[in-house]
């Protein structure tokens, strides 16, 4: 099938989301879509699913123009889209949500929904069971579930928004797999938004590469990363070097704290952080670092040990007393929990700057967040709803929120989303801040950021803790080993 | 790191002055307020049009209907002023029920919080103005009365802060422990006055209390008995406390960020906790007066079987109506208080008059017609005027807050 877009054009306001864009996609190929944060990627890829209508230009599906009220007349047309947060409804089982939005009317043949369910599943090597409940689920395992159900409405053009971050490296790499296949062997079109350049080299035939809206140029691959990093931002961008930086005293203190997961319990981890010291904890999904770094800033009781905030003992405090402390906590989810739909970004500062008066200064607040913005390059204005900044630049804006001054910052995959610039330049921000002696935990999936950033690391695996701090463990690959439990 | 692609398309056409930016600005949040404003006045009238309907096929003339509705409210002075006095504590309460519907809390047991304020006002009676004040205080007028509404709010929101308390501290939703408590307290006012109860007159068969003494009556009005000045003072005050708190305090921005993604304003650093069993509490304590009202307008003066007559329930329509909009709430309370005078006065005319009884159930089905409408409005509203809110372009953050 080849999908053509013909000068695709959508603004909101003054910003031009897209401008003029006019791009084929052929069948059995996988294309990339590329960008800087806010540079059109979301909005594109919802035009052509039918989540959002352009103000001009059209869709021609096999030489056909067509038209998309919804989702489903796109897909209808063969066209399916899988959100970077999974649509799906948690309360009901994996094979419920299979059958939802299927035709069939209100008594669909379960049976047979479940067979056809239960083939898709086997030839990825997807182990999911059809009666269980959607939100016992990791996030990679509801984007199984979701390929499979857009597959089995006899989709031909399958759209992936960022679909790597959040799930396991294992998952990607099936994942991937199955992207190939698909591509390859059924002569589907994937089309891939992502922010990581290495996996859009290995996987895809083709990008193209958007900046402010507009097209800048497609690019065959195989090439470097360098070129594409070139197009996306028109200069070549490089890693710094990690200035050192001395550290001070004992931040954090954690003894023999016992974590509970939902699969597994962690026992005896003990932990010291000393002020300027960034500490990176890796692992796959749900082995214990969420809970750890819950447990450090009084949001989650642990079983057993105890918790010493700059000398202090708080085991058991509320949260607001370790806030009180200096601790400061960035957690993934962006609209879920730390940002606030609906509330603009002055309201947010106007919320969260600190002070003593009853009422509320709303020019201290415009203000902050006009520098805010500035500094931490968020396309938005002050007066933008958070929800209608793109994913990187909600990030980039969750950052900006957090305090000066901390003691201890504790961050939930403080990248995801950001584009290679962004990302970088968060993390000189973030670096900066151990001049004032802040120590950082923080989790990633990304194996490079870890052993990029941390001076020392802790991994998790099945149960157990283990803590590297010889700098020559410190690769990405032994890491890797570490993480599948290979000593 | 430089920031020379920083530019976005959206900088490029040079930003209007200032002035006439704000000006657009201002006339734009009104466009935008317009709808919202004029979606209830549809509604109301898009229900009364059905209400006739029904009237007509019940035989009764639509026109009298009208015409009763009319003379039964706003016909002249006296009416208006009764009509005012009606409206008082249905105003107070929608008041303090902005503050928890605001923070996302569904304050059902409201009605419950008016019964306990009504029950307060007429202990403060009795200790301060019935037989041996109590410590031997002689209050005086202004006294006893003022003790009297500090008991009312102070059992308003003792009860309004038990619904918060079951909440956090015992996870109980804020629905079920109201609409548990609401019961409690109407049982608790029906022993007080019935059967023999502890308040209620030797040898009196009437489910209610002795009239007040005079020294415990609110002052009325010279030429309007029924309307008193005090109540006018106190929902004024309370209205400009709500306004203060939703348009200018830090915490009235909590409690929006509260009722938006409670997770995240957690988060973000507020007591969510705290902050649930305190606006319960404040519009637990504005309801108690709301039904210290009820019992202390001057010709009612004792406490009934039924003192808050389903005001509370009133008061929710009326907030979700107004869609939390403390701007809204003495507008669209002011069309409720008329919508339920009027209704009985449509009841009594038809079956005095016309020997035409019409059932008892009329005025709800007009409220509830009128819910309905009001909804469908704001729908209609929704889908054929988009709030032009969700664009980024707008500086309008802090000219449209107020
Ligand atoms: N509903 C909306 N209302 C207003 N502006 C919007 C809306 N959706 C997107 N935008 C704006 O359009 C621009 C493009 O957004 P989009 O989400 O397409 O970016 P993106 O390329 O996906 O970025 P990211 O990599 O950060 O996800 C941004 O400036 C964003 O603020
Ligand atoms: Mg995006």
């Amino acid at each position: 099938m080849r999908v053509e877009l013909q000068h695709i054009s959508k603004s909101f306001g003054r910003v031009w989301a897209n401008q003029d864009l006019s791009l084929t996609f052929e069948g059995g190929q996988i294309y990339a879509i590329l960008g800087e944060n806010g540079a059109g990627k979301s909005t594109l890829m919802k035009i052509l699913s039918g989540f959002q209508s352009a103000d001009s230009g059209q869709i021609v599906v096999d030489g056909q123009a067509v038209s998309f009220e919804a989702p489903t007349d796109a897909i209808e047309h063969g066209i399916g889209m899988l959100y970077q947060d999974p649509l799906d409804f948690p309360p009901f089982t994996v094979l419920e949500n299979f059958i939802a939005g299927r035709p069939g009317g209100f008594f669909p043949d379960r049976q047979a929904a479940r067979g056809i369910l239960l083939d898709l599943a086997q030839r990825f090597g997807f182990d999911l069971d059809p009666d269980a409940y959607v939100d016992s689920l990791t996030i990679g395992e509801r984007q199984q579930l979701e390929i499979m159900r857009l597959l089995s409405l006899n989709v031909r053009v399958l759209i992936l928004d960022e679909p790597t971050t959040g799930i396991s490296a294992e998952q990607k790499a099936q994942l991937f797999d199955v992207l190939k296949s698909l591509a390859h062997d059924d002569g589907l079109t994937v089309i891939l938004v992502s922010h990581k350049l290495e996996d859009v080299i290995e996987l895809c035939s083709s990008a193209f590469v958007l900046r402010q809206g507009r097209l800048v140029g497609q690019q065959q691959i195989p090439c470097d990363i360098s070129t594409l990093v070139a197009m996306m931002f028109g200069k070549i961008v490089a890693r710094q070097e990690r200035p050192m930086s001395d550290l001070g005293d004992c931040v954090l203190h954690a003894e023999r704290i016992s974590l509970e997961t939902r699969r597994l319990v962690v026992e005896d981890v003990s932990l010291d952080v000393r002020a300027g010291e960034v500490i990176g904890l890796a692992g796959l999904d749900g082995s214990g670092q969420n809970e750890l770094v819950r447990v450090c800033c009084g949001l989650l009781r642990p079983d057993r040990g105890a918790v010493h905030i700059g000398g202090r003992e708080m085991t058991g405090q509320p949260y607001h007393r370790f806030v009180k402390h200096g601790v400061a906590f960035l957690p993934a989810g962006r609209l879920e929990e730390g940002l606030i739909g609906g509330m603009t970004l002055t309201e947010h500062f106007a919320l969260t700057l600190p002070s003593r008066a009853p009422w509320v200064n709303w020019i201290r607040a415009r203000r902050t967040a006009g520098e805010r913005i500035e500094r931490f390059n968020v396309k938005g204005r002050p007066g933008s709803p958070i929800q209608t900044l793109s994913g990187g630049n909600q990030q980039r804006f969750a950052l900006s929120l957090l305090p000066s001054n901390l003691r201890l910052l504790l961050l939930e995959h403080p990248t995801r989303g950001l584009d290679v610039e962004s990302a970088m330049y968060i993390w000189e921000q973030l670096l900066r801040r151990r001049e004032e002696g802040t120590a950082i935990i923080f989790i990633s999936a990304e194996l490079d950021e870890i052993v990029a950033y941390s001076d020392r690391i802790l991994v998790f695996f099945g149960g157990r803790v283990t803590l590297v701090d010889d700098r020559a463990d410190m690769t990405a690959d032994r890491l890797g080993e570490l993480i599948g439990g290979r000593m | 790191m430089s920031t020379t692609e920083q530019s976005s398309p959206a900088s490029h056409p040079a930003k209007p002055a200032m002035n006439g930016a704000q000006g657009r600005m201002l006339w734009r949040s009104f466009l935008d307020l317009l709808p919202a404003m004029l979606a209830p006045f549809f509604g109301i009238a898009a229900a009364l049009g059905i209400i006739f309907g029904i009237l007509a096929w019940q035989g009764a003339d639509p026109q009298i209907a009208w015409d009763y509705l009319y003379q039964g409210t706003l016909a002249d002075a006296a009416k208006r002023a009764d009509l005012v006095a009606y409206w008082m504590p249905l105003a107070i309460t929608s008041f303090g029920l902005v503050l928890t519907y605001t923070a996302g809390l569904w304050n059902i047991g409201v009605e419950g919080q008016i019964v306990m304020g009504a029950i307060g006002a007429t202990w403060g009676v009795r200790l301060f103005a019935e037989g041996e004040p109590l410590l031997g205080l002689n209050l005086g007028h202004t006294g006893i009365l003022f003790m009297c509404f500090v008991l009312a709010a102070a059992s308003g929101a003792l009860w309004a802060a038990l619904v918060g308390f079951l909440k956090t501290r015992g996870g109980v939703n804020e629905i079920f422990g109201g609409v548990a408590l609401n019961f409690i307290a109407q049982t608790f006012n029906m022993y007080l006055v019935s059967n023999g109860g502890p308040w209620q007159p030797a040898g009196s068969r009437a489910t209610e209390t002795a009239r007040f003494p005079e020294i415990a009556r609110l002052d009325a009005f010279a030429e309007y008995r029924r309307l008193s000045p005090a109540t006018i003072y106190i929902t004024v005050g309370a209205m400009v406390l709500v306004f203060l708190i939703m348009y200018v305090s830090r915490w009235g921005l909590q409690l929006r960020a509260m009722g938006k993604n409670q997770r995240s304003a957690f988060l973000l650093g507020v007591r969510t906790e705290r902050n649930i069993v305190l606006s319960l509490a404040i519009c637990g304590a504005l309801a108690g007066i709301g039904g210290a009202y009820r019992v202390m307008t001057p010709d009612v003066s004792k406490l009934t079987a039924t003192p808050s007559g389903g005001v509370g329930f009133l008061a929710i329509l009326v907030v979700l109506l107004a869609s939390m909009s403390a701007v809204l709430v003495p507008f669209v309370s002011f069309v409720f208080a008329m919508l339920s005078k009027g209704g009985q006065r449509i009841e009594s005319g038809f079956q005095w008059d016309h020997d035409l009884l019409l059932d008892r159930s009329l005025v709800r089905v007009l409220q509830s017609t009128i819910v309905l409408m009001v909804v469908l409005a704001f729908g209609v509203r929704n889908r054929f005027f988009p709030p032009h809110r969700a664009q980024p372009d707008t500086d309008e953050d802090e000219v449209a807050r107020t």
